[in-house]
């Protein structure tokens, strides 16, 4: 399909459209922040545009913070178990930036390796992922660096990029197409310079990126980043930059690539459920053994573990970096951890282990 | 403020040389605009990146506890009264802390950070940019330290609450429906607890597994039980410092919660100082304490 222009003041009925039979979540603003949600009115009074990345990121859309797995009747030797289906909704997420967009990539080849999960299958499968151009960054932003592409989103079906007084809307996938055929009726045509405006406008931000402390799109240079994250002539640095860690988690529930989840059972009487729900490698409990052991007692060897995960159990495992350099962990931080200083440490301490 | 910033660096350094302590916690330039992160010193030459600004709100008495002989640590007047507290809780020596008290002229606003200049950001703030905390700061002055730093007039609280002022204009169930509603959004993630710097417990109840006290399940009622816990849990022992409400990623009244909590317990027990000779209100008992809370509760009968 060619891109289409969709005038700005348009925007809304353009989404009640485009989510027809669908469940719209749009980035939202309330008294908890920012956030994936539906629009509380009619006007979209609380539909945020002007924050780059939302304080919550989307994945709950495919990962709820809790969700029951089995229901279990008659408690003794041999309950009943039956397995709780979710009930999804087909939805439609719109505002999805490019960061999150390989968030939810991320969590898909996660979650569908080996043995592919029911749960998020389900919800994933029901889902349109409408992204939106970034033409600015904030300043805790470094998607650049994990080489996030800007102009095409990953995992995406259809983009919006503002410009001027409009949005050039592009179809993605087919499944995108076809959905956009629900809301034609408020695009008009675009051509050549408004492809040459968006353009343009990615060429900016990237010009206002801080320089990548490495190579993201070198396979080599991964791999050589991946490999100092353990060594033992790091573990000071990791006890220096985790000094101040309090352990709370936020670091890891704000991120949307982060999977970890605990499950439990609870219930009074005859019926019990198990669930389970997010759960955090900075918690004390999270790693602890029957046995006693704890494989990361400290809390720096913690926060090794959730950066480690980022920058090289990932690279080990799926040849990619689980970073998307969203920024959250950074803002969110009550005692300022920063992943970027990690990163800059780390990546100087790969290119000194490359020269000889 | 930037004069006491540099007899803090002085003094720090001088601590360090001298052999007097062997670590400085303070307050260090951050990675972002509005944010300092804490700082644990060990050289003399680093006692040049301390810094003290209206951004230093960061409570460092959470850093004291189980430290080798001998620290010194940056106080403002909160944080001294949490050391005070840990002290009377039997939770460290005071010969075995030095603490480097700053006199507080308040910190500001961090929710507001877009608002502010960055003159703003460095400079004494004026009562209209200060934290809600710091508006009903009894303490601002650190008495107590083993040296204060820097001048500033001692504070009065302000004469309404500006948190509470307008929850307590509504009916006691609407209070409540106030709570209840923030408690949905509750992630549970342990921000509050962990950022409190009288929050110590080995095992809190809320993480505790055998028995769970809190299932894990985010919904209300685990949620509710969650945040009532933590709050009761300080009852008379808040020192009100606002770390527990800056650290909540997902905006929760706690400050009002901590807050009415603290009035009710003074009200009911009488107000407890961390330097009174008494135990604290929750590990003493009298025979004539008042049981208006269970009373109140009959009275009310079963929701």
């Amino acid at each position: 399909m060619q891109p289409a222009l969709l005038p700005k003041e348009r925007l809304l009925p353009f989404l009640r459209d485009l989510a027809t039979g669908r469940r719209l979540i749009v980035p939202v603003r309330d008294e908890r922040g920012t956030r994936f949600g539906a629009l509380p009115d009619e006007a979209g009074a609380a539909l945020v545009l002007d924050v780059v990345n939302t304080d919550e990121s989307p994945k709950e859309a495919v990962f709820p913070q809790w969700e029951p797995l089995f229901d279990l009747r008659d408690l003794g030797v041999a309950p009943e178990v039956e397995p709780v289906a979710p009930e999804v909704q087909p939805w439609l997420l719109f505002g999805v930036r490019p960061c999150d967009c390989r968030a939810l990539v991320l969590l898909a080849q996660l979650f569908e390796a080996d043995t592919p999960d029911p749960y998020h299958s389900i919800r994933r499968r029901a889902g349109i992922i409408v992204a939106l151009t970034c033409v600015q960054s904030s300043p805790t932003c470094f998607c650049t660096w994990m080489g996030v592409p800007l102009d095409r989103p990953e995992g995406a079906d259809i983009l919006l990029t503002p410009l001027d007084d409009a949005y050039l809307v592009e179809a993605l996938t087919e499944q995108g197409q076809k959905q956009l055929a629900a809301a034609a009726g408020h695009l008009q045509e675009a051509d050549d310079k408004h492809l040459q405006a968006k353009q343009a406008a990615l060429e900016a931000l990237r010009a206002a990126q801080p320089a990548p402390p490495f190579d993201a799109s070198d396979e080599a240079s991964l791999h050589s980043l991946a490999e100092v994250v353990m060594p033992e002539e790091q573990e000071p640095f990791w006890q220096a930059i985790a000094r101040a860690c309090i352990g709370c988690g936020v670091c890891t529930l704000g991120c949307p690539t982060c999977t970890c989840f605990d499950v439990n059972d609870d219930g009074i009487g005859e019926h019990a459920e198990r669930y389970r729900c997010w759960d955090s490698c900075q918690f004390k409990f999270y790693a602890l053994e029957a046995s006693g052991h704890d494989p990361r007692p400290e809390q720096w060897e913690r926060q090794r573990n959730r950066i480690g995960h980022k920058l090289s159990f990932s690279v080990d495992r799926f040849g990619q970096l689980t970073c998307v350099g969203c920024g959250r962990c950074v803002r969110q931080c009550p005692v300022n951890i920063d992943i970027r200083e990690a990163i800059r440490h780390l990546a100087t301490a790969a290119s000194r282990a490359k020269t000889p | 403020m930037e004069e006491t910033q540099q007899q803090l660096r002085e003094t720090a350094k001088r601590l360090l040389a001298e052999g007097q302590v062997n670590l400085v916690i303070g307050w260090r330039e951050g990675t972002m605009r509005g944010r300092v992160q804490p700082a644990f010193l060990t050289q003399p030459d680093e006692a040049q990146q301390l810094v003290w600004s209206p951004l230093c709100n960061l409570n460092l008495a959470k850093y004291v506890r189980g430290l080798p002989p001998r620290a010194a640590v940056v106080v403002k007047g909160c944080d001294l009264r949490a050391v005070q507290v840990l002290l009377r809780e039997h939770q460290l020596k005071r010969e075995d802390l030095y603490c480097i008290g700053v006199a507080c002229p308040g910190m500001v606003d961090v929710s507001r950070l877009d608002e502010l200049t960055d003159d703003q950001l460095r400079s004494q703030p004026a009562d209209e940019l200060l934290d809600p905390h710091c508006l009903m700061c009894e303490a601002n002055i650190p008495d107590g330290a083993d040296v204060i730093l820097g001048e500033v007039p001692r504070r009065q609280p302000a004469a309404q609450d500006p948190t509470l002022a307008p929850l307590l204009a509504r009916a006691p169930e609407q209070r409540l429906g106030h709570f209840v509603q923030a408690w949905e959004r509750c992630l549970r993630c342990s921000a509050c607890i962990k950022s409190c710097p009288l929050c110590y417990c080995t095992t809190c109840f809320a993480e505790q597994i055998k028995p769970q006290w809190v299932p894990r399940r985010v919904r209300i009622q685990e949620n509710q039980m969650f945040q009532l816990g933590r709050a009761m849990h300080l009852a008379g022992r808040c020192v009100g410092c606002g770390d527990c409400q800056r650290a909540c990623p997902v905006n929760l009244p706690l400050r009002a919660l901590n807050a009415r909590i603290a009035a009710d317990i003074a009200e009911l027990f009488g107000r407890w100082e961390p330097t009174d000779e008494e135990l604290p209100t929750f590990l003493r008992y009298e025979q004539d304490d008042t049981e208006a809370a269970i009373e109140g509760a009959v009275k009310a009968g079963p929701r």
